[in-house]
């Protein structure tokens, strides 16, 4: 697994090499959340998202959310001051068989 | 599927439950239930399940709404009394929300007509009132292998059970036959706390909700029994009654038939 960059913006996108992207700057929680679990949904075990806030609450239950639902959690990156990006990799396939 | 911005918001509350999410709430979108009665109980039922999303709601009652039925049937209003319960129910929950689909069937169910109506549905509450509906639901519910939620309110006391044929026991596994006559009280003899079929419906909807998502331990051979004034529930254990004239090993009951009506009204099932 890849540590976040230090090198700024531009080496931070690919650091963990996000398959998706979901930026819900704007958004508040529970909607932060909701957002990102359906996002993560549709994704692919293994696949990693990114997720851009700028409420900070979100930045902080987001990920424990995620966490309490199996997924991980890459890595954290404020890039602002209201501005974070949230790298979540999807470890646990939550559809469950018909 | 792809959720509107409105109905993010909407379930919003059930996508965020490890147990729904997404795509339990789209479970809930395909699913498919029969309410037999818009009344005490189907009227609970019905909101939470229109409530919840739950894609298509057909109400099947041929009874038209009385003022005396509003001390407990919220699904109807003043404004709609004497029109159709079916149609009333469809326009409260339609009005709730529009994802729903609600289909009235404004007919009494009888042996003619209940396969027909049940074959459209992937599950049936009932919230009838009377024991030759009761009876003609379990045993269609049993031939027709659909997951039944059962349900009676009495004066201050409800029970519900979840039927769920060939892995537990039917109604009449519980109670073999209807009561004799002479032991039923009379419409007039069994009044009933408005809030009692509130909560047993509530129950009900609770039944269904979790059947459509798989989750939990359904009340499959279980009877819960509630007493409102002592405030307690108490479940017993029902076994599956081989002998059970409909759903035991040797079935003597292969036919629909219809029963004895209470009160001599021809009333649709009410509660």
């Amino acid at each position: 697994m890849h540590g976040p960059g230090t090198g700024g913006g531009s080496a931070r996108k690919g650091a963990w090499n996000a398959d998706r992207t979901l930026d819900i700057r704007g958004q508040v929680c529970p909607l932060t959340f909701v957002r990102s679990k359906l996002a993560i949904e549709k994704m692919a075990p293994g696949e990693v998202l990114e997720i851009i806030v700028d409420h900070q609450p979100a930045a902080e239950n987001v990920p424990r959310s995620m966490e309490h639902e199996g997924q991980a959690v890459l890595g954290v990156e404020q890039t602002g001051a209201k501005e974070w990006h949230l790298f979540i990799r999807k470890d646990r396939d939550t559809r469950r068989s018909a | 599927m792809n959720f509107s911005e409105d109905q993010i918001l909407r379930y919003s509350r059930h996508i965020i439950l490890p147990e729904v999410g997404g795509e339990g709430q789209e479970r809930l979108l395909k699913a498919k239930v029969a309410l037999v009665g818009a009344g005490g109980l189907g009227s609970p039922a019905g909101y939470y399940l229109a409530a919840a999303g739950v894609g298509t709601i057909g109400v099947i009652d041929d009874d038209r709404v009385e003022l005396s039925n509003l001390q407990r049937q919220i699904a109807h209003t003043m404004q709609r009394l004497g029109t159709l319960k079916a149609e009333s129910a469809k326009t409260t929950w339609e009005g709730l929300n529009s994802d729903v689909r609600v289909i009235p069937h404004a007919v009494r169910l009888a042996a003619a007509n209940i396969r027909g109506i049940f074959g459209e549905y992937d599950i049936v509450v009932d919230g009838s009132d009377n024991f030759a509906t009761r009876y003609l639901v379990n045993d269609a519910c049993v031939m027709m292998k659909k997951t039944l939620i059962s349900a009676a309110v009495f004066r201050f006391e409800g029970q519900v059970m979840s039927i769920y044929p060939g892995e537990g026991p039917c109604y009449r596994c519980l109670f073999e036959t209807p009561p004799p006559a002479g032991v039923v009280p009379s419409c007039q003899e069994a009044g009933v706390l408005g809030v009692v079929p509130g909560v047993v419906g509530t129950l009900q909807a609770t039944e269904v909700v979790k059947a459509i998502l798989g989750i939990g331990k359904p009340l499959r051979g279980r009877l819960l029994l509630w007493d409102a004034l002592e405030m307690s529930f108490t479940t017993v254990n029902v076994p599956r009654n081989r002998a059970c004239p409909v759903c035991g090993d040797h079935p003597t009951i292969t036919e629909l038939f219809d029963g004895e009506r209470p009160c001599g009204t021809g009333g649709a099932p009410r509660s």
